[in-house]
């Protein structure tokens, strides 16, 4: 299933995004990367029915930080942790 | 983030991850039972069913016999650019099956699938489908197609994905008699007497049943069962559609592809 965005809300300090095609595969392994932030005040997730492949985040950063900037980091750090893993995957099983 | 202990035995693959979150290990386990795409059979054109099965509980068996995939020359289905509901030979592989009981009863096997590709076929050649009576055949043509297990199990490339927390058990040995209660009881046999002194071995065997604890004469129990959250003991059994390391590693790639994508995404809602 294709990914898709859709911002539901955006304030100062507040952001509520409904990603289409995630589950909770996805979304817990987001909304627990975003908590490791320490610009992070509030994240949290939902998947609104249990056969609609479709989860929202919340997420509430501290003053003076962009809640899309939070986001994009806690993104990166994911996709550099299934890099890392992978690496050291390959390596621990000797596989090309 | 370390990954140790790796035990790999045909099918199956056991390893530890070291230094990780438990929303991690969890997304690896869910993602490799539920979003790497393997091959099934998806749909069946009956020619000639003369068996006691009808034709949809014989098109449903055909779909559960694992077949090897190959993830570099098959796309799947919704990214393909043929967009036809037959579907192309990027993104179908077909198969043909004529068996015919002339003279006593024949079983019908996953081998008699006679595949186009010689690379996509059935995982067991014995796995059995439908016994036909003398005088009873069947004639049929399948097409299989990449698919994901969060929409039908038959596209699970595993039977068995876990992980646990990596357990710890630890002796006070000051305050333990060695009396070797607890040896005998525990089921995996991780506990040892040596010099009368109580040891563990294989600790990543420990169920935490708390059997010893249960045994052991002393209140408080010298035997400490606790758990690491940062360590998982993952095990992975493969169908055999795909070989057991190329599952984790297309798993880890897919996530990490995801949360790439969805950052392209997010600048540009910006």
């Amino acid at each position: 299933m294709p990914l898709n965005i859709k911002t539901l809300k955006k304030t100062r300090d507040e952001l509520r995004i409904e990603i289409e095609g995630e589950g909770h595969t996805f979304c817990n392994l987001l909304q627990s990367t975003l908590m490791e932030d320490k610009n992070a005040e509030v994240a949290g997730y939902d998947v609104p029915h249990p056969l609609t492949l479709k989860g929202i985040i919340y997420l509430k950063v501290k003053k003076e930080t962009d809640p899309y900037k939070t986001l994009e980091k806690a993104l990166n750090k994911i996709t550099e942790r299934t890099d890392e893993f992978l690496l050291k995957f390959k390596e621990a099983t000797g596989s090309p | 983030m370390e990954i140790s202990t790796v035990k790999r035995e045909g099918n199956t693959i056991r390893f530890m991850v070291s230094g990780v979150t438990p929303a991690f290990a969890n997304a690896l386990r869910r993602t490799v039972i539920a979003e790497v795409p393997t091959m099934a059979i998806d749909d069946v054109m009956i020619i000639e069913n003369t068996s006691v099965l009808f034709d949809e509980f014989l098109a449903h068996r055909l779909g559960l016999i694992p077949l090897t995939t190959d993830l570099d020359a098959y796309t799947l289905p919704e990214n393909c650019e043929c967009r036809s509901e037959l579907g192309c030979n990027r993104c179908r592989a077909s198969f043909t099956m004529e068996v015919e009981a002339t003279d006593r009863t024949t079983t019908v096997y996953s081998g008699d699938l006679r595949p186009d590709n010689p690379a996509i076929k059935p995982v067991g050649e014995k796995i059995p489908v439908v016994k036909l009576a003398p005088g009873q055949k069947l004639r049929l043509e399948a097409y299989a197609k990449l698919g994901r297990g969060q929409e039908h199990a038959k596209w699970q490339p595993v039977s068995a994905c876990t992980h646990k927390y990596l357990p710890t058990v630890s002796v006070d040995v000051s305050k333990c008699d060695g009396c070797g209660d607890c040896v005998k009881f525990c089921p995996k046999c991780i506990l040892e007497l040596k010099n009368d002194k109580l040891t563990v071995r294989n600790v990543e065997e420990c169920t935490l049943c708390t059997e010893c604890v249960r045994h052991c004469a002393k209140r408080p129990c010298p035997i400490k069962l606790d758990w690491s959250e940062e360590d998982f003991i993952f095990y992975v059994e493969s169908t055999g559609a795909l070989p057991v390391t190329q599952i984790v590693e297309q798993a880890a790639k897919q996530i990490g592809e995801k949360a790439s994508e969805l950052s392209q995404l997010i600048k540009r809602a910006k």
